[in-house]
Formats: C-alpha cells, sequence, structure tokens
C-alpha cells in the first residue's frame, strides 16, 4: 500500500511541478523562453517607425516644399516618392533619386478611375522626357518661354506643331525638323 | 506497538512531503521568476516606445476605397520598407489586385509582382489591348485583423493572438513555423518569414498606430483610397465613413468578421 500511496505522491508532486512552471512562464517574459502576450505586444508596439512625415522633410527642404505644398502633388509625400526617409534623417544617407516614374501613376491603363489624370505615354510627347514640361514636385505643365535657349532640346517639333501647345505659322507646316536651325540658331535673335 | 511504528512512518513520509513540495513546487517558480526580473529591464526600456498607449481605448478600422485605387504600388513598397517585408514579391503584408471583366463576361485578375511596381508597364497591359472592358477596377489587399480569426484558432503553440484594441499579432519567439494560420487564412494575408522561419502578416503598423502615427500604405496613399482611424473618436473620418456609406467586407459569408471594410466592392472580389 505504501508503494503505491509513495507513487501516487510523487506523480502529484511532478504535475504540481509542471503546473507551477507553466503558471510562472504564462506570466513572465523569459528571454530564452520568449515574450508572453502582454510583451509581446508591446514589442511589437515599440519597433521604430521608418517612414517619418512630411513635416521633417519641409524643415531643410523648404524650397521644394513651397512648389510642392501648392501643386497638385501635395497629396502625397515625400516618402511616397523618395522611399523611407529614416537613415537620411538620422545619419544625413543620401536619398534615393526618386524611383517611381510619372507613368507608374499616370499611365492610362484599365483599372484606374476616369476622374484621374491619366496619359498614353506612346501618344503625350513619346520622344520628351516628362521633366520638360512638368516639374514632379509641382506638376502642372509649365512651358519654356520664348526665345529659349535650344540646348537639350533637340527635336523642335516635338514641341512646336502641336496644337494647342505651340502653334507656328501655316507657312512651317511640313518642314523637317532639319530645316529649323538653319534660321532659328543659338545666341542670334535677328532671325528668331 | 506496531501501531506506533506505523506512526512514525508516516510522519517520516509527510516530512517528506513539504519539504519536497517546497523544493519542487518553489524552486523553478523562483529560479523562472529570477530570470523573468532579469529580462525586465529591457522590457521596460522597449516600453519607453509609446508612452501611455492604451490598447483598450482604441477600435481601429481600415477603410479601402477601391473607386479611388490607381494601381500606383507605393503603399506595397511603403510596407516593404516600414516593416522591413522581404522584397521579393512572394512575401507581402499588402498587395494589389487588378479585376478587369471583359464584353465577353470574363473577368480578369492579375498582380503583376504584387502591384509594387503598379501596373502600368507594357506587359502588365498587353492582353487587355483592343478588348472591349465594361469595368475594371483596383483592390488593394491586407490582413483584414478579423475579429473572428481562424489563423488565432488553429495556432497550436498558442503563437497569434489579438491585442485589446483588435489587431491580430503574432509572437515571433513562440511561433514553430508550422504553416498552419497561413493554410487557415482565408485572405491569404500570412507568410512565412523566410529568414526566421516564422509566420509574420500585417500589423496595421502597430508601432504606428500605437504612437498616433498612420499605417506606412496609408500615409504614402496619394490618393486617399486608404483610410485608416479609430471608431471609438466620432469626430474621426472613418467613424463618418462607417456612419454614412455602405461598406462591405471580403467573405462575410465565412463569419471572420473582417475590420478592413472596401467601398464599391464587386461580386468578383474575394
Amino acid at each position: 500500500m505504501t508503494h503505491l500511496a509513495r507513487a501516487g505522491l510523487l506523480l502529484l508532486l511532478v504535475v504540481g511541478a509542471a503546473f507551477s512552471v507553466r503558471a510562472v512562464t504564462s506570466q513572465v517574459s523569459i528571454p530564452l523562453i520568449g515574450l508572453v502576450r502582454a510583451d509581446n505586444a508591446v514589442h511589437w508596439a515599440t519597433l521604430q517607425p521608418r517612414l517619418g512625415n512630411a513635416t521633417q522633410c519641409s524643415k531643410c527642404h523648404s524650397d521644394v516644399d513651397l512648389q510642392w505644398s501648392r501643386s497638385a502633388h501635395s497629396a502625397q509625400t515625400c516618402e511616397a516618392c523618395h522611399g523611407a526617409g529614416d537613415r537620411h534623417i538620422a545619419y544625413g544617407a543620401i536619398m534615393d533619386p526618386a524611383k517611381e516614374l510619372c507613368t507608374t501613376c499616370h499611365e492610362k491603363i484599365p483599372g484606374r478611375p476616369a476622374s484621374f489624370a491619366q496619359i498614353v505615354a506612346l501618344d503625350h510627347f513619346p520622344l520628351q522626357a516628362c521633366t520638360t514640361c512638368h516639374d514632379p514636385h509641382a506638376p502642372a505643365a509649365v512651358f519654356p518661354s520664348i526665345p529659349h535657349n535650344i540646348e537639350g532640346r533637340q527635336d523642335c517639333l516635338a514641341c512646336h506643331g502641336v496644337k494647342g501647345i505651340a502653334d507656328f505659322p501655316p507657312n512651317h507646316a511640313g518642314r523637317p525638323v532639319e530645316l529649323c536651325l538653319g534660321c532659328h540658331r543659338r545666341g542670334d535673335r535677328s532671325q528668331q | 506497538m506496531s501501531k506506533a511504528v506505523r506512526r512514525r512512518a508516516f510522519l517520516k513520509l509527510a516530512g517528506r512531503v513539504v519539504i519536497g513540495s517546497i523544493v519542487i513546487y518553489g524552486s523553478p517558480a523562483f529560479v523562472l521568476s529570477k530570470l523573468g526580473q532579469a529580462a525586465e529591464p529591457q522590457a521596460a526600456g522597449a516600453n519607453a516606445g509609446p508612452p501611455g498607449y492604451n490598447p483598450k481605448a482604441h477600435q481601429w478600422v481600415f477603410i479601402v476605397d477601391t473607386a479611388r485605387c490607381i494601381g500606383c504600388g507605393r503603399c506595397v513598397r511603403a510596407c516593404k520598407e516600414e516593416n522591413r517585408v522581404p522584397m521579393d514579391p512572394r512575401y507581402n503584408r499588402t498587395w494589389i489586385e487588378r479585376y478587369v471583366q471583359t464584353a465577353d463576361g470574363e473577368l480578369h485578375v492579375d498582380s503583376p509582382a504584387a502591384g509594387i511596381n503598379g501596373f502600368a508597364s507594357f506587359e502588365a497591359n498587353r492582353k487587355y489591348a483592343g478588348q472591349d472592358i465594361t469595368k475594371a477596377f483596383f483592390v488593394p489587399k491586407l490582413c483584414n485583423q478579423c475579429d473572428n480569426p481562424p489563423c488565432v484558432q488553429v495556432c497550436p503553440v498558442a503563437a497569434t493572438y489579438r491585442t485589446d484594441d483588435g489587431i491580430v499579432l503574432v509572437n515571433r519567439d513562440k511561433c514553430i513555423g508550422c504553416r498552419y494560420c497561413i493554410q487557415a487564412c482565408p485572405y491569404g494575408a500570412r507568410y512565412l518569414d523566410p529568414d526566421e522561419h516564422v509566420a509574420d502578416k500585417c500589423t496595421w503598423c502597430y508601432h504606428r498606430i500605437s504612437r498616433g502615427l498612420l499605417p506606412a500604405c496609408v500615409e504614402v496613399c496619394p490618393v486617399g483610397a486608404r483610410k485608416f482611424g479609430d471608431l471609438r473618436d466620432p469626430e474621426s473620418e472613418v467613424s463618418k465613413i462607417v456612419a454614412q456609406l455602405r461598406l462591405y467586407v471580403l467573405k462575410e459569408d465565412l463569419g471572420t468578421r473582417p475590420r478592413v471594410r472596401y467601398t464599391q466592392l464587386d461580386e468578383g472580389v474575394r
């Protein structure tokens, strides 16, 4: 009888010890075993954010902020195009140039709401960079003043002759681009 | 005489039981609580992050306006940057799907690289060239933070749980990487972290919302297709939207009670 009682007591002790260990481990975070639920939620809450907000950017980049905040792009944050700014703010790491192409948002594709500004890139001055007319920080189209210099603008017909942007006199119609510079020369205002 | 011996034997045994139980019950608890105390300063330091955040005081809600989404993919990239999700398009906490209904009645769904580079590439749109499209729209997806989450029910080690403010989180220390939750989620919102081999999922940027910031995807959305806020604040934008607009949830019939609400959801969207 005593050996049965002893075995029973031993079993009771082992079970009790197991429960006691469990009671502690479910209430106290032990690095070796892991965090308990309450501490784990705190752990998630205390991760450091990487994306800041636009007010931090404009502290230094006030010139861009002036343009951007009054433009149609003011609805989006700097980091939407330029990526997370945490390292730039913390220790001056160089930001990547804006990774996004204009067409990522503005190309006309199935699925985009009709009210959103869209272009068909193949029809919308395909040979020009978007930035010829549009500043990403103030995207409303701005055309160069006339006269303007011709450096970096090899294809006159990319703009001139397009209806509504830069009409030229009717007698210029059909002339190839090679002829333009024959009269319209750099630094020679008399021919303009 | 024999009676006295039995008494002595009894007292001996009783003494052993008392001392033994003190040793066995007491010592592991003592050692473990000492270990716990050793871990405490670390936890206290971490606690300094979002001061005074009370999960019980918030009821977060996420609203996706599918009529506004332009499929630019900035949310996907911002999420990966913010939460250090692998850039590999197989691992996503949030992603964008495009639904295109053509005149022949076919419903096409695509999500090139989970939408991280947008949908504007030639390859993504080639199949729709010349097609008669009757309707097309984007549907951003993320964890629904269900009120009745299947992923929490199935976890064999109770590593995933709901917080008081309704966010479903994964205890990465406890997760054994069995993938059961990934199978259980009807929205495909979970993935296995390839580096640490534990389940990972959207937390609605728990570290941001507990500081009063917006989730990264909401922060960068250029068209306001993603909205986030607290239903406990009657003045918040989301409270007004919930009060005034008709909102839909994904796979309502499953009874998971998702907390991401969609406006203008269509029949084909799952």
